[in-house]
């Protein structure tokens, strides 16, 4: 089981707080979503909780240990990150960037191995990558781009994966695809996923369990309701529900 | 075209190089005297070859292997196409270092590619840290502090040479040194500087992948389990070691560090460890042929080697700036 918790963290960057003493305790098994408004403090949490960013206040812990105290590279083997859909300034061809997620297995040496050649086989298969693995990655599509980047965090073989806004830039089988995928690690698999994610509806489409930031703050954490959502973002938001479907709905403007 | 050809035409390639820089010279040498003084024959053509061209071409090679491999890491750690060890300024910090060495008639044969390293290492943790003040590296804060810091140590270096008799004094060897001149006194200089180099290279081979982990940034390369802070000292260590060592052997060339990976990652991708060894090669036959150049196009003068890859690079470094405006922008 893994557990990833954040007790009371704050960041202050000058005077500001980002985030203002954030509880969260989050399990293997959970598709989380954080949504919030722009600047609430989504991918500053999400640094912490990667261990990339240390909190000014509070600490991360993994599995009852503090993150801090894991080495860079066990850490990484435990928790994976899928970036933003960045800007590639080299050719690296989608097997190439697939494998990077191998980085915190590999020795000193830094040679991979036949079964570390395996496992990159096994993500591009299981993200459908395969027939694009000589690709480079600046030739394909985005979504492509987004799946090559979700295969190199199954290539880490975590047991936690975090995702920085997966579905922007995406059209809406991309986005179905990308998250359907990330539910099932946790569903399935048994994963903790947290994916930050703008679009109500995905979260709730997504979503175990969505917390909302505000301001640094966690202003609710389960389920979301009309009352928080319209408190959060402003008025003009409903909930409207048909038994399987949460949508989130914006009255006429 | 598969890896393993590109390596195996580009060792011919760099033998052919070596071959034409023993045969061609300011004196005519029928090749087969270049091959008997090669297997050891008497007489003056024999100590043209063995005690001036030889070491010469080996350490155009070596020089030329050198920068360019800098010239990778540095482009990949910054994600910068336009980096290298001449434009961000290490290599004016090495040579800042060793004409103060210099300037102060240190003997020890050590003692210069030892300073060139420190040089190159304070310069290059200067840089890094002056481009990454704005809280990320920029491909623009990169070129100008590097820009910045190499016409400051290009104006103290110019103080140095007007105020030190000592240097004055060789002041026509030191100025053609530092206008990217090979020029290889003896055996122990070569022996040096290609164990230094040697190092290197194992070096950045070992922090392949590492290098790579930073394709989509820091916190990329922090979640993959590099801790950003240390392995870019070591990248910027190694290559400190090899512009050290280049810089001690030939003084300031531009561009070839610039050139050569650029060229490579049409042959070869971006992986870091399928293109070190492929620049190296392709960088060592490049300086071979360019100082090759240098001897030749104004026979029997000779020109600093810099001057041909100025010539050649300067253009070619503006054209790859021009096409990518938007990365600046980013």
């Amino acid at each position: 089981m893994t557990t990833l918790c954040a007790r009371g963290i704050s960041v202050r960057y000058g005077t500001r707080d980002v985030l203002d003493d954030v509880t969260l305790s989050l399990d293997a098994g959970e598709a989380v979503a954080i949504v919030g408004p722009n600047g609430a403090g989504k991918s500053t949490l999400l640094r912490c909780l990667s261990g990339v960013l240390t909190p000014t206040r509070g600490g991360v812990t993994l599995d009852g240990r503090a993150l801090s105290g894991y080495r860079p590279g066990a850490a990484a083997r435990v928790i994976a990150v899928v970036p933003q859909v960045a800007d590639v300034f080299f050719p690296f061809t989608v097997r190439e960037v697939v494998a990077l997620g191998r980085t915190p297995w590999l020795g000193t040496l830094g040679r991979a191995s036949p079964a570390d050649d395996r496992i990159v086989d096994d993500a591009l298969a299981r993200c459908d990558l395969l027939p694009l693995e000589d690709q480079r990655l600046d030739r394909v599509s985005g979504g492509e781009r987004q799946r090559a980047l979700l295969a190199m965090a199954v290539a880490q073989r975590p047991r936690a994966l975090l995702l920085d806004e997966p579905t922007t830039h995406l059209d809406p089988a991309h986005q179905r695809a990308t998250l359907s995928f990330a539910r099932d690690s946790a569903l399935r698999q048994g994963l903790l996923v947290v994916a930050i994610l703008h679009d109500l509806n995905l979260a709730a489409a997504f979503a175990t369990r969505t917390v909302i930031l505000s301001r640094g703050r966690v202003v609710s954490d389960g389920r979301m309701t009309e009352e928080t959502l319209r408190s959060v973002f402003g008025g003009g938001l409903r909930v409207i529900e048909d038994g399987v479907r949460r949508v989130i709905a914006h009255d006429p403007l | 075209m598969r890896y393993a050809t590109v390596l195996l035409s580009l060792v011919g390639a760099l033998l052919l190089a070596l071959l034409a820089g023993l045969l061609v010279g300011a004196v005519a040498i029928a090749p087969g005297d270049v091959l008997s003084a090669l297997s050891g024959a008497s007489g003056s053509d024999s100590t043209i070859v063995r005690d001036l061209r030889l070491p010469r071409v080996i350490g155009a090679a070596l020089v030329g292997g050198a920068l360019a491999v800098a010239g990778v890491l540095l482009q990949s750690l910054l994600r910068n196409p336009l980096a290298d060890p001449y434009v961000t300024g290490s290599s004016a910090g090495a040579s800042l270092a060793a004409v103060l060495v210099i300037a102060t008639g240190a003997v020890s044969p050590l003692a210069l590619p030892l300073a060139a390293f420190a040089g190159a290492l304070a310069a290059s943790l200067l840089v890094w840290q002056l481009a990454r003040a704005g809280g990320r590296t920029t491909v623009l804060s990169v070129l100008l502090a590097g820009v910045v810091l190499s016409s400051f140590c290009g104006a103290l270096v110019t103080f140095l040479l007007v105020w030190s008799d000592r240097l004055a004094l060789r002041l026509r060897a030191v100025l053609g040194w530092l206008l990217g001149g090979i020029s290889v006194l003896d055996l122990g200089e070569l022996v040096v500087a290609g164990s230094v180099i040697a190092i290197g290279v194992a070096l950045a081979l070992m922090l392949a992948p590492r290098v790579d982990a930073f394709a989509f940034g820091e916190d990329s390369a922090a979640a993959l389990g590099v801790d950003p802070e240390r392995a870019t000292v070591a990248i910027l260590l190694t290559c400190s070691l090899l512009t050290g060592a280049a810089v001690a052997l030939s003084g300031l060339i531009g561009f070839v560090g610039l050139l050569v990976p650029h060229a490579a990652r049409f042959a070869a991708g971006a992986s870091a460890a399928r293109l070190i060894p492929l620049c190296f090669l392709a960088g060592a036959t490049v300086l071979v042929l360019a100082d090759l150049g240098a001897r030749t196009v104004v026979a029997p003068s000779e020109l600093p080697v810099g001057v041909i890859t100025g010539l050649i690079g300067g253009p070619f470094f503006l054209s790859l700036l021009m096409r990518s405006r938007g990365i600046a922008r980013a």
